[in-house]
């Protein structure tokens, strides 16, 4: 933890540094009062000088308004350092998870990634707040009391020297046990957000297979495990406190046994053991300070290690800052791919796949569920890397391209319509902002889709709910057209992006595709024959993930058979 | 002022026990604490000087002050625990109300509401009150009791100078009151930009594959370094506001201190009375104030309680469906006979969407749905599973109309496969089994295999028990929409409603799916909305839809001589 603030402290140094300074001022003050106080009770009012005690007065005042601007300026340089510590280390995260591949990404899962961003970070944030305010006058208050005490007497500061080993013993074992234990109850935490997370977005799956009462004593279950756990952590963490006075008060009692002792034998006053128990009692308010601020910790600590954890994760795919060797010789292949297979966890998902697609040229792939037509475009943009084989773009390995030129090749339309929650416009734009008010309009219309974005009210400014569900299957995948058009990149890949539509949208759309979209290439997968059938190449996979064939419409009606009963299944409307 | 009745509804019974154990131990702690001062001094008045200390008296008063000091730690240890276990009761207690609500508030509200925010109201909110609970008790208990206390010995003291406290102390807490009254804009302005972040978080890192795909990462990263910003600015405030309250209440502590220093020793001049007094209540009173201190620290962490508090009311007051008077009953034995009678449904006020729909469907009977995308087919879906409730007309299935009946026997004769595939985080098998608590693995199995879904789960390496979650996306589109359905056969529904349920999968695997269908759906009603030609083909009827209206009904060949809608629909794919 410590590693990790002394990383993200500039330009926030100062401000620690000055505040935890301002506190130690306050703290000095604060030990300066009482002795002037003294003075009005041992001088000023026997003596009944009142312009003494005014005097006086009016000196403390001037020490006590010393020591709130002190303290004022400790807590703004406090609120300043750790807000902007906690802000650098956001910051850090938002841009390592920027670099992060859909391997690392899936590692974490984005649930994780969402709670550290949020309320992790703002645990470690408490932390340093706390230390700076409170943390810096606890050493410095034992210490300046054990200095008093020692003028008094040196055998009776020895128990305070006892003590104090002792009680940072007891803090550290409370504070190791807390912190297991603490951890622990936020895994079940996290478990628990899960769960009401899906509550919400399957809440029409759930309530039409009537599993709500499943679903409440899950959440039930999980609430009482919480408590339980949150209880254990409870017993161990409110002990810190009583235990802490409970050592300081039996040193007290010592202090005041073997001072009598020493009252006894004519070595100390009364008046010194009455000093000395005040001292113990200064130390033991700041111990029980520090005590309570031990409970930050174990938050701070794990919060420390998931943030850790992120920021020490290897990219799994590295690219380079520039694109390396560009052949300037002109390609005619926009694609190549060259006995490419790939593994996902042990999985063989592709097996040797070979094909080359020239400058201009559709492909079209087509294949049964799970055979890795997504893959296969997940590979092309280098999602992942290919477990054997090399994927080149214009000739050049895909691994040479910078991620900027790489990514600014293709235009992909996902196979699942995902909208944020923005407006239309800035949902549109995502991929591309330079784009003008008309060729938004006209990428809707080529899409179908500006029809049902006019009736919204604010037209292009209606703002998207989380999940879009005000907006049909259909509707959702044209808008997500819409943002692949927009994007404007030379290769436009559509993944399946026009399964919710009606055959004569659908027509529509490849038509004006054809006729309205300036892609270089173009790759579609689909279902239906017939939006492939046109395409200059079709790749056809097996259920296995090897490559069947490849060829034109009629080549495959001819030649492979898995092709043509696809068609025939499709084909016997006429 | 509050109305304190809202809140009742937070404790029950048990919490008076809780409440009660944690009032005697805040009243022990306190008598303990400030009679362990007295005895302190009363062991320094025996030490009188050399060879002049009665060590037996002394031992006895350590003693008894010993004794003190275990039984304060005790309780206070016990107060503590008590009273967050009576805070975390009561979180565990609001958790599973608001769970519960969850599922009286009408769909429409989560289609409008931003998930992030009722995820909000179950983790922050909540913890927040928590907290409060947990702090106030300690503080304000133990507090109110040690203000009686010491203002009963002052009193006995002197009641001029308690008097003198008295009025210093009500001056701090003004002073208190206003700032926290100043600052609750600043703390407005904080939850908003705390929402902004958490919103930004959830939407573009809960994307985040998107917007690599997308390019869009740069982009979206100065846009969040933007947020990050203003949340530094409006944090770093509120913080500083908040922090305000603790040095500037010291500050007065300390003015008070010195007000009864300077007037209580010119009292003590002109009235003559005895140093002892005015250092007994500079004790006492630094006591008093304490708690005041302590209270007015946590009145910001009070604030949030309270504004998190009303977050949950105002989510537990949101309109609920109303199940009442639901007493008809769907038969057992349903036929399944359908019939929708001049409905009309709008989701949003003065647009209609479907007016004056009239179809009837008789028992056994398979339904295509097919229409433009738009037309209203999953909204007939809605309606059908009472997702929504119509606005005019009725909807009858064997002639009971099912706004008569509850919800939960409605649905309990219907399986629905949603156009959004949903799957939770479990393994394969709890998401299959999931529709059906009384089904066994082999109907599991045998589901799975009608949805053409038991090989390729077969495939994987730990078949059936695979993990899968919305996390670690293992399964392709088309697979994760073979087990919704796979899902909803393992319910085995009287009436089946498939929306786009096969629209990622191939048709070569759709027509084994139809197939195996064919066979179990022999005895059942069922609606199919789909696109795809190979689906809908060998349905007895089919609705053509169009902008909410039926504009041909009929069998595919019956449609297809008409040359109408449905014939340009399916001929334009080839032309
Ligand atoms: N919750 C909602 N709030 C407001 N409007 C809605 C909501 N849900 C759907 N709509 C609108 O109602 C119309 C019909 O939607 P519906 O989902 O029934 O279409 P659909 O026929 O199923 O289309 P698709 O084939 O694209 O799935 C659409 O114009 C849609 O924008
Ligand atoms: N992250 C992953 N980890 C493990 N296996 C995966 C992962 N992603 C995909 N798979 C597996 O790889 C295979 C191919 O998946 P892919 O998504 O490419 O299929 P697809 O051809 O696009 O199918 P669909 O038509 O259903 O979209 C599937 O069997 C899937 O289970
Ligand atoms: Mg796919
Ligand atoms: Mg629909």
């Amino acid at each position: 933890m410590i590693q990790l603030i002394k990383n993200y402290i500039r330009p926030y140094t100062k401000n620690c540094i000055l505040g935890a300074l301002a506190k130690l001022v306050e703290a000095i003050l604060e030990l300066v009062s009482p002795i002037l106080m003294a003075k009005i009770i041992n001088f000023g009012i026997p003596n009944k000088d009142k312009s003494y005690i005014i005097q006086m007065g009016l000196s403390i005042l001037l020490i006590s308004t010393l020591g709130v601007i002190s303290a004022l300026y400790c807590q703004y340089s406090a609120s300043v350092a750790c807000v902007g510590i906690g802000g650098n280390i956001r910051l850090a995260i938002v841009k390592k998870i920027n670099t992060f591949s859909y391997k690392n990404l899936d590692k974490f899962g984005t649930n994780t990634l969402n709670n550290i961003l949020t309320s992790d970070i703002n645990y470690i944030q408490d932390a340093i707040a706390k230390c700076i305010r409170l943390l810096s006058r606890t050493p410095f208050l034992c210490i300046g009391a054990i200095i008093m005490s020692f003028t008094i007497n040196v055998q009776l500061t020895l128990i305070f020297l006892i003590m104090i080993p002792l009680i940072s013993v007891v803090l550290i074992i409370l504070m190791r046990l807390t912190s297991k234990l603490y951890s622990l109850s936020r895994k079940k935490l996290d478990e628990l957000t899960l769960i009401i997370n899906e509550n919400l977005t399957g809440i029409k799956s759930i309530r039409s297979f009537r599993k709500f009462s499943f679903e409440k004593n899950k959440v039930s279950n999980k609430s009482i495990d919480l408590e339980i756990s949150n209880n254990k952590v409870v017993f161990f963490s409110s002990l810190t406190s009583p235990l802490t006075s409970l050592i300081v008060n039996i040193g007290i009692i010592a202090v005041l046994y073997f001072g009598a002792i020493k009252v006894y034998n004519g070595h100390l006053l009364a008046g010194d053991i009455l000093a000395l128990s005040t001292y113990a009692t200064k130390i033991l308010n700041s111990l029980i300070v520090t005590a309570n601020l031990i409970n930050v910790f174990p938050k701070a600590f794990t919060a420390s290690v998931r943030v850790n954890e992120i920021l020490n994760e290897e990219p799994d795919l590295k690219f380079y800052d520039e694109t390396k060797n560009i052949k300037t010789k002109n390609n005619d292949f926009t694609i190549e791919f060259k006995n490419v297979s790939f593994n996902l966890l042990e999985n063989k998902i592709l097996k040797d796949i070979n094909f080359k697609l020239r400058k201009g040229e559709t492909l079209g792939i087509i294949g049964v569920t799970g055979s890795g037509k997504t893959t296969l475009i997940n590979l092309l943009q280098r999602f992942y890397d290919v477990t054997d084989g090399e994927i080149l773009l214009y000739g050049n390995n895909i691994k040479n391209y910078s991620k900027k030129d790489l990514r600014n090749k293709f235009s992909i339309v996902q196979q699942k319509s995902i909208l944020l929650s923005d407006t239309i416009k800035d949902n549109l734009t995502l991929g591309n902002k330079n784009v003008s008010e008309e060729e938004i309009i006209s990428a809707l219309k080529n899409a179908d889709a500006f029809d049902f974005v006019i009736e919204k009210e604010n037209n292009l400014n209606y703002k998207i709910s989380e999940g879009a569900n005000s907006f049909s299957g259909g509707q959702k995948q044209r808008l997500n057209l819409s943002r692949g058009f927009l994007k404007k990149a030379p290769i436009l890949i559509l993944d399946d992006s026009l399964s919710a539509l009606d055959y004569k949208t659908d027509k529509k759309i490849m038509n004006n595709i054809k006729n309205n979209i300036n892609n270089e290439n173009l790759i579609i997968i689909s279902q239906r024959v017939s939006s492939i059938m046109g395409a200059d190449k079709i790749l056809v996979l097996s259920e296995t993930g090897d490559l069947v064939n490849i060829g034109s419409h009629d080549y495959l009606l001819k030649n492979c058979d898995i092709y043509k009963n696809i068609f025939n299944s499709q084909i016997n409307l006429k | 002022m509050r109305n304190l009745k809202n809140y009742s509804f937070l404790f029950n019974k048990k919490s008076k026990i809780y409440i009660s154990i944690c009032l005697i131990s805040a009243l022990i702690t306190s008598l303990t604490y400030i009679t362990s001062t007295l005895y302190i001094s009363k062991c320094i008045g025996y030490l009188i000087g050399k060879h002049n200390v009665n060590f037996t008296l002394l031992g006895k008063n350590l003693f008894i002050l010993f004794i003190l000091f275990l039984v304060n730690s005790l309780f206070t240890w016990v107060l503590s625990i008590i009273s967050n276990k009576f805070a975390n009761k009561l979180i565990t207690n609001l958790r599973i109300t608001l769970f519960n609500k969850l599922n009286k508030i009408p769909i429409f509200y989560f289609e409008t509401t931003s998930i992030g925010n009722i995820i909000s109201i179950f983790t922050n909110d909540i913890n927040n009150v928590g907290d409060t609970i947990s702090v106030s008790i300690i503080s304000l208990f133990s507090g109110i009791v040690t203000i009686i206390i010491c203002l009963i010995i002052m009193l006995y003291l002197n009641v001029k100078i308690t008097l003198l406290v008295l009025f210093v102390t009500a001056f701090n807490f003004l002073v208190t009151y206003i700032t926290s009254r100043i600052s609750k804009p600043i703390f407005a302005s904080q939850q908003q930009i705390i929402g902004d972040l958490t919103s930004f978080t959830s939407d573009v890192i809960g994307n985040q594959k998107l917007i690599i795909a997308l390019n869009g990462e740069s982009e979206k990263l100065s846009i969040f370094e933007n947020i990050n910003n203003n949340f530094f600015h409006t944090v770093k405030n509120a913080m500083f506001i908040s922090a305000i309250t603790n040095p500037v209440t010291r500050f007065l502590e300390n003015f008070s201190y010195l007000l009864i220093g300077i007037f209580g020793g010119i009292i003590t001049i002109n009235d003559g009375l005895s140093i002892g007094i005015i250092s007994a209540f500079l004790i006492y009173s630094a006591q008093f104030s304490k708690p005041f201190n302590e209270i007015s620290s946590i009145i910001t962490n009070i604030q949030t309680g309270f504004a998190s508090l009303d977050r949950i009311i105002y989510f537990l007051n949101l309109k609920e469906d109303n199940e009442n008077n639901k007493t008809e009953k769907l038969p057992e034995n349903l036929e399944s006979k359908i019939n929708f009678n001049n409905v009309c449904f709008s989701y949003i006020k003065d647009k209609p969407l479907i007016e004056n729909l009239n179809f009837s469907v008789n028992p056994n009977d398979t339904i295509a749905i097919v229409g433009p995308t738009g037309a209203g087919k999953t909204t007939i879906a809605n309606l059908l599973m009472r997702f929504y409730e119509i606005d005019k007309g009725n909807i009858l299935i064997d002639n009971i109309d099912i706004n008569k009946i509850s919800k939960n026997n409605l649905r309990s004769h219907i399986g629905m496969v949603l156009q959004d595939t949903w799957l939770f985080s479990g393994t394969i098998k709890e998401n299959i089994m999931y529709s059906n608590s009384k089904g066994s693995e082999e109907d599991m199995v045998k589901a799975s295999k009608i949805a053409n879904a038991h090989t390729f789960i077969s495939n994987l390496e730990k078949g059936y028990d695979t993990y899968i979650s919305t996390q670690n996306n293992i399964l392709s589109e088309g697979e994760k929409q073979l087990i919704s359905i796979a899902r909803t056969i393992f319910a085995n529904p009287d009436i089946l409603i498939l929306d786009e349920a096969t629209s990622s999968i191939d048709t070569l695997t759709e027509i084994k799916i139809q197939e195996a269908f064919n066979k179990i759906m022999k005895n059942k009603t069922s609606f199919v909305i789909a696109h795809r030609l190979s689906t809908i083909q060998n349905a007895t009827k089919i609705l053509v839809l169009n902008k909410g209206k039926i504009i041909e009904i009929g069998s595919h060949n019956e449609l297809l001589e008409k040359k109408g809608f449905y014939y340009n629909l399916y001929n334009s794919q080839f032309e």
